[in-house]
């Protein structure tokens, strides 16, 4: 057992998750989510004696390992059940559990009278368990296993309420885009053990340390792994299904598909920087396709009818800079970017969720306008939320956009520069035009409107509380970049990790844009009162709208292709096959066709299978010996 | 005697509650409660002499042989009793003497497993035998007393093979106490006692179905009610494999070179066989079945392997196929309720009305299947590893054949649960605390294992310490 | 070694294969008319006059249970005449058994196994 209290951490929510499981239907509900959320609150506290005493190790070593024990023992070394811990795991260690703990608060409120209360705290549990083997893994393997049960958790929030025909459309279209992902992981994983034998961090990262680019295999390994984490970040064009995963609970969508899980692709690539360093083909990609997402999410984020569809779509733009920042070797600032989005997009989901709450499960940005009276705090933390993803100075997505974007310059990644700014001042237009649309102008719906109130206590708290952080967690850049240095120096390749302070007209230009966007939108929504389905009967409205058409695409391009293959499959092959398998099976059967009835003839074919064996057996060895 | 008391405790259990049947009607469960409460006496105290023993030892002139071997199989055919007597459970329908029978059929199998010698062995597998063909006819049904009569019939033949074959020894060799056989000037060739093993190797592949002698099993496995069906599928195998590799380990290791191919080309036959036709079956029981033949192939690896992995991968394999067999035995009783016998599409629509079941379910079946983080991964990973060991290439290429095939055969089940439509046998559908408490027991133990095996592990390890292989 | 023995192993194989393949011959050649005379008792050919009476099922479990316990009971012969010589742990020895027997043998008394009706 390891004597650092790693595993500790682990423990209390897959605890609760199985105690809930296993009693939650016989206690009140609302215990059953205090438990729940006490159960996140007990793993924080518990993670952050190691996280502390990690400051005081050397800076040489600052990692802790503990190996709980050997799971499988093969030919080969090894594989043990290992976690490891080092300032980069321990930021996500600490967001995972201090904002899981705010959003299960918030769920006692959320979830209060669901009948499937009790099933949803277990699931949230077991989601922020497995979320913590994903981050706490020692190797490769552990991690696959906790990155396909964070894709089981879920599957199965996305799917909660599976009355919901779409629901379960989301859920399974999530899995099987996540399952790709694994997919890709699993074989990286394989060829690497295949290779080093060896899957665990150090002893990979040491081989990397004194290998020299060019050689393909690591730039396969290292695409496989990015395909892994493409599909759990939904990176284009694996995006789609976060769009559509938005059909789960509204906190679920908040902790999940915002906040942790799907950033869990950038925590993989940053992990892995020392084999990026091998890999620059991988590494270009990386930010390539990062940029591309955050435009084209944002493009498409314009004309949302659904202000949780809006929220999803500048989820998948703002981890387009996340791996933007990867991509340009910016490794702070991505981690930065995660830090500061968590806190205000967890903040905007759960202030959309007190809005959707409130109008008793309405999310159509049309029948909504002038809440803004009825629920003040929601309506200032939303704003919060908004000026700090737009990034208004001084609000946190300010400091963590400008780095990431100010490093791209000075690397001289002057086009997804361009595309990051133009990125921020649509951001800034598209966030607002939700705001105003939900909080000012006119009532759109009287019934809806009369029946609204501000949420109670126990979920405007915890909304607070983020919006607190959403503001000043700016700050935290200095002291990330001096905390995440050891992990950044232990190995090369992340020469450029630091923070760094871009040029002025880039912060400039940035900024402006952002308050262009954000006067545009108020403008059209708060003075003129346009209404919601305003440019979308237009073609490139309509086209945004209907997310460029990827669904579509994929439809067109592989979905229908698959299906073609797989029904000729069955027409052609499958009979064939099984008729061979059957045929087998049949000709077993036909011996004893006609002895249905209990007549010694059937057990004579049997008695008569024991000779032949027998015989056979001895005509062996007659033949052998 | 202190090693005797298992079997002195599941022989009272047996005889107490025969004699508890005469107080009915007024004491309904009265024999169940007896046989249960001794059987469970006798695991904890096999569990005791596990820890106890440290050394081999032979009893009654080596006819018994008290190692930790024994008393790990006593463990496991102790639970594969108790489970059956769970399964059971308000089964009024099975007879009064159910239980009396299980025990005596406990007692059997683990007689098979801590003989030393020829008779013994012949013994245990009679004492195994013969409750076992009243049990499979135990309910009147026209099916029910088909399987009996077959099993009867085709048992009778086995033995007979089996007592033939002991002859043979007995002539070649002198002795009856086969655990000499190493010390007597015999050779490593093949010979007049190499018939008698073969013969005896029939008899006993008989039991634990092994292709071809296999083809009894999935009509006996159709037809017996579900709680005999699990002792057969569990119990049984476990008894026959332990005897096969007792008599190997044993008797006949200085002529592994002509045994060991034998035994690996029947494993891989097993394997093979079992899984294929595992795929097309309706019933669910028959598709148990004929898992079980394949899994019978799997065991056989390990012993083929002739290695000191090879044992304890096998006597290890048993763990995690006892484990998800009673479990998936477990489920059929819960929807089989008042009725016989489960078919697939019986199980459509079970995920949406009582999810806990099929996710209990999906773990067993996974765990058969050999999927990562069940029980079942980390014994084909042991089997495996242990033919690569041995240079056994075939027999790796054959069990990952045979692992691929009964993927697809354990995987339509599952399909079929997660199914729109609801069957009337999942609405009659009703938990009861026996048949539930097995299948959480079976499905925990195969997820704890999949997941933390080295204590297993480290149990197999002592067990399966066979002087031989050191 | 094998040389020894190798007849035999032939000859096994022989057997079986005789058997096999007449028992292969004799289920695709050989005519096929269920039904009719083959319901008929079988008298070694002559045909039965009048229908025949089957032992009662009934016989047969007093018969097993007489011969089960006949067996059990002879065990004791031997024992009984040199109960002198084994002393006091022969007899305790023999209670086991003997407790069996009882068991069993009341077990049967209070089922009715020795009722006729």
């Amino acid at each position: 057992m390891g004597m650092n209290g790693l595993a500790t951490v682990l423990w209390p929510p897959l605890f609760g998750a199985a105690s809930i499981a296993a009693l939650g239907h016989g206690v009140p509900r609302r215990w059953v989510g205090a438990w729940a959320s006490l159960m996140v609150l007990v793993s924080f506290v518990l993670a952050l004696g190691p996280v502390l005493a990690l400051g005081h190790l050397p800076v040489q070593a600052r990692a802790m390992e503990s190996t709980l024990f050997a799971w499988v023992t093969g030919f080969g070394p090894a594989v043990h059940w290992r976690l490891f811990l080092d300032p980069l795991s321990g930021v996500w260690v600490l967001v995972i559990t201090g904002v899981g703990f705010l959003i299960h608060v918030y769920s006692i409120g959320y979830m209060d009278g669901d009948p499937g209360e009790a099933r949803y705290f277990a699931y949230l549990n077991f989601f922020i368990f497995a979320m913590l083997l994903l981050v706490l893994a020692g190797n490769l393997a552990v991690l696959l296993i906790g990155w396909a049960l964070v894709g089981l958790a879920s599957y199965f929030l996305i799917g909660f309420w599976y009355e919901r025909p779409s629901a379960v459309a989301a859920a399974k279209k999530a899995f099987v885009m996540n399952t790709l992902g694994d997919a890709g992981i699993l074989l990286g994983l394989v060829l690497l053990y295949l290779r080093y034998h060896a899957l665990s961090y150090p002893a990979l990262f040491q081989v990397f340390a004194h290998a020299q680019p060019g050689d393909p295999f690591f730039d396969w390994t290292a695409f496989l792994l990015y395909v892994g984490a493409m599909a759990k970040s939904a990176q284009f064009p694996l995006h789609m299904w976060l769009a559509d995963a938005m059909e789960g609970p509204t906190p679920v969508s908040a902790l999940i598909h915002a906040a942790t899980m799907v950033t869990a692709g950038v925590y993989l690539m940053v992990r892995i920087y020392p084999l990026l360093r091998l890999a620059p083909g991988v590494e270009a990609l990386v930010g390539d396709i990062g940029a591309f997402t955050a435009i084209f999410a944002a493009s498409i984020a314009f004309y949302q009818q659904d202000i949780k569809k809006v929220l999803a779509y500048s989820t998948l733009s703002q981890l387009g800079y996340m791996f933007l920042g990867v991509g340009v070797g910016a490794l702070t600032a991505g981690v930065f970017h995660f830090l500061t989005h968590a806190f205000f997009k967890a903040l905007l989901f759960l202030a959309a969720g007190s809005v959707i709450h409130a109008l008793g499960g309405e999310q159509d940005l049309g029948r909504m306008g002038g809440l803004g009276r009825k629920m003040p705090w929601t309506a200032g933390a939303f704003a919060v939320g908004c000026l700090a993803i737009a990034g208004i100075p001084p609000f946190s997505g300010y400091f963590s956009k400008e780095a990431i974007l100010g490093q791209a310059f000075n690397e001289g990644h002057w086009v997804l520069w361009g595309v990051g700014v133009l990125t921020a001042g649509m951001t800034a237009f598209y966030m607002f035009r939700a705001f105003f649309l939900t909080f000012f102008g006119p009532v759109r719906d009287e019934g809806l409107y009369h029946h609204a109130h501000e949420a109670p206590a126990v979920m405007t708290v915890p909304v607070l509380l983020l919006a607190v952080l959403a503001v000043i967690g700016g700050g935290f850049g200095r002291g990330l970049d001096a905390w995440l240095a050891p992990t950044f120096h232990a190995y090369p390749g992340a020469g450029t990790a630091a923070l760094q302070e871009g040029p002025l007209f880039s912060t400039g230009l940035t900024v402006g844009l952002a308050v262009v966007g954000g006067l545009v939108a108020y403008v059209l929504y708060g003075v003129r009162q346009v209404p919601a389905k305003a440019g979308t009967d237009r073609i490139p409205g309509r086209w945004m709208l209907a997310a460029w058409g990827m669904d579509q695409a994929w439809t067109w391009a592989v979905v229908s292709p698959l299906k073609a293959v797989g029904s000729a499959f069955e027409s052609a092959v499958e009979p064939a096959v099984l008729d061979g398998v059957r045929a087998i099976g049949r000709t077993v059967a036909a011996w004893a066709e006609d002895l249905r009835p209990l007549e010694s003839g059937y057990v004579r074919r049997y008695g008569l299978s024991i000779l032949v064996g027998l015989g056979a057996i001895l005509a062996y060895y007659l033949i052998r010996v | 005697m202190v090693y005797l008391l298992p079997k002195i405790l599941v022989a009272g259990g047996a005889l107490m509650s025969l004699l508890a049947t005469l107080g009915l009607p007024r004491w309904r469960n009265g024999a169940f409660w007896v046989a249960l409460v001794l059987l469970l006496a006798a695991g904890v105290d096999a569990a005791v002499l596990w820890q106890a023993e440290g050394n081999l030892s032979l009893l009654v002139a080596g006819s018994m042989i008290a190692d930790p071997f024994s008393s790990l199989v006593d463990l496991l055919v102790v639970a594969a009793g108790v489970s059956s007597l769970l399964l059971s459970w308000n089964g009024d329908r099975y007879g009064p003497e159910f239980p009396a029978l299980v025990a005596v059929a406990v007692l059997g199998m683990m007689m098979v497993a801590e003989a030393g010698n020829l008779i013994w062995l012949f013994l245990g597998v009679e004492v195994l035998s013969l409750p076992l063909y009243v049990l499979a006819a135990s309910e009147r049904t026209a099916l029910g007393g088909e399987a009996g009569l077959k099993y009867l019939l085709l048992g009778a033949f086995s033995s007979g093979i089996l007592l033939f074959g002991m002859a043979l020894l007995y002539g070649a060799t002198g002795t009856t106490l086969f655990v000499r056989y190493p010390n007597l000037p015999l050779g490593t060739g093949f010979g007049l006692y190499g018939v008698g093993f073969l013969l005896v190797l029939v008899g006993l592949g008989f039991k634990v179905a092994m292709v071809p002698f296999h083809m009894w099993v999935p009509d006996v496995y159709e037809g017996s009610p579900t709680p005999v069906t699990n002792l057969m599928a569990f119990g049984t195998k476990v008894g026959a494999a332990a005897a096969i590799l007792r008599l190997v380990a044993y008797g006949f290791y200085p002529q592994a070179q002509w045994w060991s191919p034998l035994i690996g080309y029947l494993a891989v036959l097993t394997m093979i066989v079992g899984n294929l036709l595992a795929l097309p079956q309706r019933d669910l029981k028959r598709l148990l079945a004929y898992s079980g033949i394949g899994h019978a192939g799997f065991l056989l690896v390990g012993i083929a392997a002739h290695n000191f992995l090879g044992s304890m991968a096998a006597v290890f394999y048993l763990v995690p196929y006892g484990l998800a067999a009673i479990g998936a035995f477990a489920l059929i009783r819960l929807v089989e309720g008042n009725g016989e016998g489960v078919q697939l599409d019986d199980l459509e629509g079970l995920a949406y009305a009582h999810p806990w079941a099929a996710a209990l379910f999906i773990v067993v079946m996974l765990s058969l299947a050999g999927i990562p983080l069940t029980a079942g991964f980390i014994g084909k990973f042991y089997l495996l590893q242990a033919a690569l060991v041995a240079n056994q290439t075939g027999l790796a290429v054959g069990l990952v054949v045979g692992t691929l095939v009964g993927l697809a055969a354990y995987l339509r089940p599952l399909q079929r649960m997660f199914a729109r439509s609801r069957s009337e046998r999942v609405q009659a559908f009703r938990w009861s605390w026996a048949g539930g408490a097995v299948l959480v027991v079976a499905a925990c133990g195969t997820l704890f294992l999949g997941v933390y095996p080295s204590p297993m592990m480290h149990i197999v390890d002592q067990s399966a310490n066979f002087f031989w292989l050191r | 070694m094998i040389g020894e023995y190798q007849a035999l192993l032939v000859y096994l194989v022989v057997a079986l294969l005789v058997a096999l393949s007449m028992s292969f011959a004799s289920e695709r050649l050989g005519p096929r008319a269920p039904g009719g005379l083959k319901r008929e008792t079988y008298e070694s050919g002559i045909v039965p006059e009048a229908p025949v009476r089957y032992f009662s099922v009934r016989f047969y479990r007093v018969a097993m249970l007489f011969m089960i316990f006949d067996v059990a009971v002879m065990a004791l012969y031997p024992w009984a005449t040199s109960l002198r010589d084994l002393g006091r742990s022969g007899f305790w020895h023999a209670l086991p058994f003997l407790a069996v027997v009882a068991v069993t043998f009341g077990y049967l008394w209070k089922r009715g196994g020795f009722q006729w009706h």
